[in-house]
């Protein structure tokens, strides 16, 4: 999750704009600065599509910066994202109406470069710290559930946009509960935590694991056609079985899992559709034995 | 100018894009004034008023907020004054940039 900090900047006059982003780049953090906006949806869609970690807003561009407020927070993916007023206009109506519509805080014009940064430093450390609690499973430290279901919609968005394929891959630790049972919970925590890792270490760094909750786990397979993917499975699961082991109480504990997988366009657009292929997949995949990967059917 | 990123040949490539701006725009906002279209007018000294600081160039920002203030008004002989003014700095700060 070491990826670099995007700053968006929304704001129509150049030459303002030209330093700010000089010193946020030197500051380390990715910007994009968006000048021309046909209206607020369209800005909305933008947000979407980049997916800032912050966004700086002019208040006196076109459109107007409230309506571009008004959008982004009305979104229900979006209204997460610290949203910073630049403005030069002081008066007291408006910065309460900025606050009631969910703007986080201002930068006055003309701007100060260590406020600047030091504010937006500050939004950002609580930021991370918020979205680590809503979205982080406490265990593994990978996604939870929460943040797989919104990025899944997010990431269909985008490979439509794109034209490109995404393969969802369902994945479930075989006999889960027998290693609970023979071994203890502590045991079982100890499992799900190697196996997330070994997953983590041996897919690219655009694919994303979430925990789906107990010894189930998604895997979103960025731009990737669903044999390639299979191939990929398959060879995490073989590699799984003949490299790792978890040692507990002066035993070796091998485990192995099943999969499920679905694909995007193939199987359809919508996320619970897919989620469901691939949970049939997998479903598939424990009856035909175990320890292997499966596509899911629609009517299976 | 006593920021450490001043002497930045990056940043100081942008304050010279900038200044360059100024110059070309300045003969724009002068018509503007002779044709009393204040409200153009209003908007350089706006948009001055916030960029200004932002090159370490605070007396323009001052500049434009006053600019911006007169033509609100609009004050035809103030914003004269005042773009005579802003011409003989600009002018000097350029002189100055380039030595």
């Amino acid at each position: 999750m070491d990826t670099p900090v995007k700053v968006l900047i929304l704001e129509d006059d150049h030459y303002f704009i030209a330093p700010i982003k000089y010193h946020l780049e030197k500051a380390g953090y990715e910007v994009q600065v968006l000048d021309v906006l046909e209206n607020a949806e369209s800005a909305q869609e933008l947000v979407f599509q980049n997916a800032p970690n912050i966004i700086l807003c002019d208040i006196q561009m076109r459109p107007n910066g409230f309506e571009i407020l008004k959008t982004i927070k009305s979104h229900s993916q979006l209204r997460l994202i610290p949203f910073i007023f630049m403005t030069g206009v002081e008066s007291l109506p408006e910065r309460i109406r900025a606050y009631l519509g969910g703007v986080d805080d201002f930068i006055i014009k003309p701007i100060n470069r260590d406020e600047m940064l030091a504010k937006i430093s500050s939004i950002l450390k609580r930021q991370y710290d918020l979205e680590h609690a809503i979205y982080l499973d406490p265990l593994t430290q990978i996604y939870n559930r929460r943040f797989f279901q919104k990025e899944l919609m997010r990431q269909i968005k985008l490979h439509r946009r794109h034209g490109d394929g995404l393969t969802l891959v369902m994945m479930d630790l075989d006999h889960f509960k027998s290693i609970n049972d023979t071994y203890g919970h502590s045991c079982g925590d100890q499992v799900l935590i190697t196996f997330t890792r070994f997953i983590q270490n041996n897919i690219r760094t655009t694919d994303i694991l979430s925990r789906w909750g107990g010894e189930e786990f998604f895997l979103i397979m960025e731009r990737s056609e669903i044999e390639g993917a299979i191939k990929t499975v398959e060879t995490l699961l073989q590699k799984l079985q003949d490299e790792v082991r978890v040692r507990w109480n002066d035993q070796e504990i091998t485990f192995t899992f099943s999969a499920g997988v679905s694909h995007f366009p193939t199987h359809g657009e919508d996320p619970q559709g897919l989620i469901d292929i691939a949970d049939a997949g997998l479903y598939k995949a424990k009856e035909l034995g175990r320890a292997r990967v499966e596509v899911g059917t629609p009517d299976a | 100018m006593g920021n450490d990123y001043f002497n930045d040949p990056e940043f100081r490539e942008l304050i010279r894009q900038y200044l360059d701006f100024l110059q070309n725009a300045l003969p724009e906002v002068k018509a503007n004034l002779e044709d009393k279209n204040y409200l153009e007018v209003q908007k350089f000294g706006h948009n001055m008023k916030g960029s200004g600081g932002g090159y370490g160039l605070d007396e323009f920002t001052d500049i434009g907020a006053q600019i911006e203030r007169a033509a609100m008004i609009p004050d035809h002989v103030v914003l004269e004054g005042l773009l005579t003014s802003f011409e003989k700095k600009l002018e000097e700060t350029v002189q100055e940039f380039k030595a």
